[in-house]
C-alpha cells in the first residue's frame, strides 16, 4: 500500500477514527493492529521478519535489563562495600552485556546483509569464476526483501545499544515494543526513530486535537506536492537523460539531468517523509525531522545535518562517536595532539570517522562500485574540509574576502550544490565510467541556447512547454517556502493565524494544484518512492 | 572549572562558553568539536569518556562538561 494511493489516505483515515474513538488505553494496540494490517497488505511471509527481528530484540534487551537489575540487587543487598567492589561488580556484568549487545547486533546487521545483498555477493563471485575461467556458478538466490528491512533493523539496533548502554530500561510489553518497531507511518522510509522518545510517544495516550489534524492533514499535502507534482515531473528529465544512453550530450544537458534528478530525489524522499510524518501527526505523534531545506547548506557538513538527519544522527550517535572514541583513534590523536597541537589531533579523527561512516551509508544504498565511490568522495570532502579549515580561514582573511555577508553565503551554497551535483552523477549514472564521461562534459561543453531554452530542445525530454511552467511554478514556491523557513518562519502557524478566506484559499489551491497537476498516468506506479526498501 | 574554559577556548575561540548553556541544542558544537575536546579532556584529568557519556546534556555548557568530569573522576 503505497503512501500516495488512495487505499493509504482511506486506511489512515479509518485508523484516524478508530484510534481516537477507543478508550485511551488501548490506542497503542489500535495501532498495532494498524501497522501489521498495513504490513500484511505488502504480503504474508514479510511478517516473518519483521516478528523475528522484533522478538529476537525484545528478548535480548530484556536479557540486559535482567542482567543489570540483578547486580543492582546484588550490591544493595550487600549492603557496605567499597568503591572497588562495586566497581568490580559493575564492570563484570557491563563486559556480559557488552557481549550481548555485539552480539545481538552482529544478528540483526547479518540478517539486513544476508537479506539485502546475497545476489549481489553471488553475481560477485560468479564474476570472479568467469574472470579465472573456472566452469562453476552459483544460481541466484530467490530471497524476498521485506518492507522497510533496513528501516526496522536500524531501529531495533539503536535500541538495544542504548539499552546495553544503560540508557534507558528495557521494555516490558513486547506489544508496545512491536508497536515501535512496526509503526506504520515510518516503516516504509524512515525517519529513523529513537525508542526514547517515538517508543514513548506511542505508548501515551493522545486526546483528539483539532491542531493535530489539521497540521497533520497539511503537511501531507505538501509531501503530495513535493511527491507528485515535482519529483514524478523531474524524474522524466532524469531518467531521459541518466538511463538513455549516453553519445553527444553537452555540458549543459548534463547539468539540466542532474538538476532535474536533484529535485527529484529531495521531492521524492522529503516528500515521503512529510506524508509520514503529517500521518503521524493527526495521531498525535511528533516524528523527528528528516529533512531542513538541504538546498540551502551552506558546506558538505552541514548538508550532511540537513539531508536525511535521522540516519546521520543514528550513524553519529551508533558510528561516528564509537569510532572516534575507540582506543586506536584516540591513541594516534592523543600522540598527535601533543607532537603537533589541537588541531592536528582534530585531523586524526576527523580523517578516519567519515571514512567509515560513509562507507556504511554507501552500503546502506547498495553494494555497488558507485555508491562506495560516492561514499569515498563525501568522506574525502568532509575529511578534507576539517583538515584545511586553517588554510580556508588563512587565506579568506589575506584575500580580504568578507565571510558574513549574503554573497558569501550564497557561493557557499552554490559550491555546495555543485559538489553535490557531481556526487549525484556518480550514482546516477548507468557505470562509473559514464559517471566519469559526463562529469568531464560538464567541464567542456555548454550550450546556453539550450539552458535557457532558446534551441527548445529542452523541451524533447519528456516535459513539455506547459508542464515545465507548471514545474518553474512548483520550484519556485518550493524555493520561497524554504526561504521563509530559513528566516525561522514556521509556515502552517504563520497560516492559521491569517485570516479565514485568505487561509482557506491557500490550502484549497494546493489541494487543486496537486489534484491537477500532480502525476498520475496510466503507468504511474505509487509505490515507486525512491528510498523505499532502503 | 577554569581548565575546562581554557580547554574549550583553545578548541573554539568563536564561543562564549562562559555565557552558552545550549552548546549542542543550538548546533554550537559539532561532532568534531565534541571528539577535540573529549580528548583534551581525556588528556588534562587523565580520565575515560566512553560513547555513554556522550549524552547532549553532558556537553550544553561549560558547567555541564565540568560536572561530568567531576562525575568521572568521582566513579574512577
Amino acid at each position: 500500500m503505497a503512501y500516495t494511493s488512495l487505499m493509504f489516505l482511506a486506511f489512515l483515515l479509518l485508523t484516524v477514527v478508530v484510534y481516537y474513538i477507543v478508550p485511551k488505553k488501548w490506542q497503542w494496540s489500535v495501532l498495532l493492529v494498524a501497522s501489521y494490517g498495513f504490513y500484511l497488505s505488502s504480503g504474508v511471509e514479510q511478517v516473518l521478519y519483521i516478528l523475528f527481528t522484533t522478538l529476537f530484540s525484545y528478548f535480548a534487551a530484556r536479557w540486559m535489563q535482567k542482567l543489570r537489575d540483578d547486580n543492582q540487587a546484588q550490591i544493595d543487598a550487600m549492603g557496605e562495600i567499597t568503591k572497588d567492589e562495586k566497581r568490580a561488580m559493575k564492570k563484570a556484568v557491563n563486559k556480559k552485556i557488552h557481549t550481548i549487545q555485539v552480539v545481538t547486533v552482529l544478528v540483526n546487521l547479518l540478517i539486513l546483509g544476508l537479506v539485502k545483498f546475497a545476489n549481489t555477493f553471488v553475481r560477485t563471485f560468479n564474476e570472479m569464476f568467469a574472470f579465472f575461467q573456472w566452469d562453476a556458478s552459483i544460481p541466484l538466490v530467490n530471497i524476498l526483501v521485506p518492507l522497510g528491512l533496513s528501516y526496522y533493523t536500524f531501529n531495533s539496533i539503536g535500541y538495544l545499544i542504548d539499552v546495553g548502554r544503560g540508557k534507558y530500561p528495557a521494555e516490558k510489553h513486547l506489544g508496545k515494543f512491536s508497536l515501535f518497531v512496526s509503526f506504520f507511518p515510518v516503516i516504509v522510509q524512515g525517519p529513523l526513530c529513537r525508542f526514547q522518545d517515538v517508543g514513548q510517544q506511542l505508548q501515551q495516550p493522545h486526546k483528539l486535537e483539532y491542531n493535530n489534524l489539521k497540521y497533520g492533514a497539511q503537511l501531507m499535502l505538501w509531501g503530495f506536492f513535493k511527491k507528485l507534482v515535482i519529483a514524478e515531473r523531474v524524474s522524466v528529465i532524469a531518467l531521459k537523460v541518466f538511463h538513455s544512453g549516453f553519445s553527444d550530450y553537452t555540458g549543459s544537458h548534463v547539468f539540466f539531468g542532474v538538476l532535474a534528478y536533484s529535485f527529484q530525489i529531495y521531492g521524492d524522499f522529503s516528500g515521503g517523509t512529510d506524508i509520514c510524518r503529517g500521518a503521524a501527526q493527526m495521531l498525535g505523534i511528533n516524528l523527528p525531522m528528516n529533512f531542513e531545506r538541504p538546498f540551502f547548506a551552506t558546506s558538505m557538513g552541514d548538508y550532511w545535518h540537513r539531508w536525511h538527519m535521522s540516519l546521520g544522527a543514528w550513524m553519529r550517535e551508533y558510528v561516528f562517536y564509537p569510532v572516534m572514541l575507540s582506543k586506536p583513534v584516540t591513541a594516534v590523536s592523543k600522540k598527535f595532539r601533543k607532537k603537533f597541537g589541537a588541531h592536528a589531533g582534530k585531523i586524526v579523527p576527523s580523517v578516519a570517522a567519515p571514512f567509515v561512516v560513509f562507507f556504511l551509508m554507501g552500503i546502506w544504498h547498495g553494494i555497488t562500485i558507485q555508491r562506495v565511490v560516492n561514499g569515498l568522495y563525501h568522506a574525502t570532502l568532509i575529511s578534507s574540509s576539517v583538515a584545511l579549515a586553517p588554510v580556508f580561514k588563512k587565506t579568506t582573511e589575506k584575500l580580504k574576502i568578507r565571510t558574513d555577508c549574503f554573497s558569501f553565503r550564497l557561493f557557499q551554497m552554490l559550491r555546495t550544490f555543485f559538489l553535490l551535483c557531481i556526487s549525484r552523477i556518480i550514482t546516477q549514472a548507468a557505470t562509473l565510467r559514464h559517471a566519469a564521461r559526463m562529469i568531464k562534459t560538464l567541464f567542456t561543453s555548454w550550450s546556453w541556447d539550450f539552458i535557457l531554452g532558446i534551441d527548445k530542445k529542452i523541451y524533447t525530454y519528456g516535459v513539455d512547454l506547459k508542464n515545465m511552467q507548471v514545474l518553474v511554478c512548483a520550484i519556485i514556491a518550493l524555493l520561497v517556502v524554504g526561504i521563509l523557513q530559513e528566516r525561522g518562519v514556521k509556515i502552517r502557524e504563520s497560516l492559521s493565524k491569517q485570516n479565514l478566506i485568505f487561509r482557506w484559499f491557500m490550502i484549497l489551491a494546493l489541494l487543486v494544484f496537486v489534484l491537477v497537476f500532480g502525476m498520475y498516468g496510466p503507468d504511474y506506479n505509487a509505490s515507486d518512492f525512491i528510498y523505499a526498501g532502503h | 572549572m577554569e581548565k575546562i574554559l581554557e580547554i574549550l577556548k583553545s578548541i573554539r575561540s568563536d564561543v562564549d562558553f562562559e555565557k552558552e548553556d545550549k552548546l549542542i541544542d543550538n548546533g554550537i558544537l559539532d561532532s568534531f568539536d565534541i571528539v577535540s575536546i573529549v580528548g583534551e579532556l581525556c588528556d588534562e584529568f587523565d580520565i575515560t569518556v566512553t560513547t555513554d557519556d556522550l549524552d547532549p546534556e553532558n556537553f550544553n555548557s561549560a558547567k555541564a562538561i565540568f560536572e561530568l568530569v567531576e562525575r568521572i573522576l568521582d566513579e574512577a
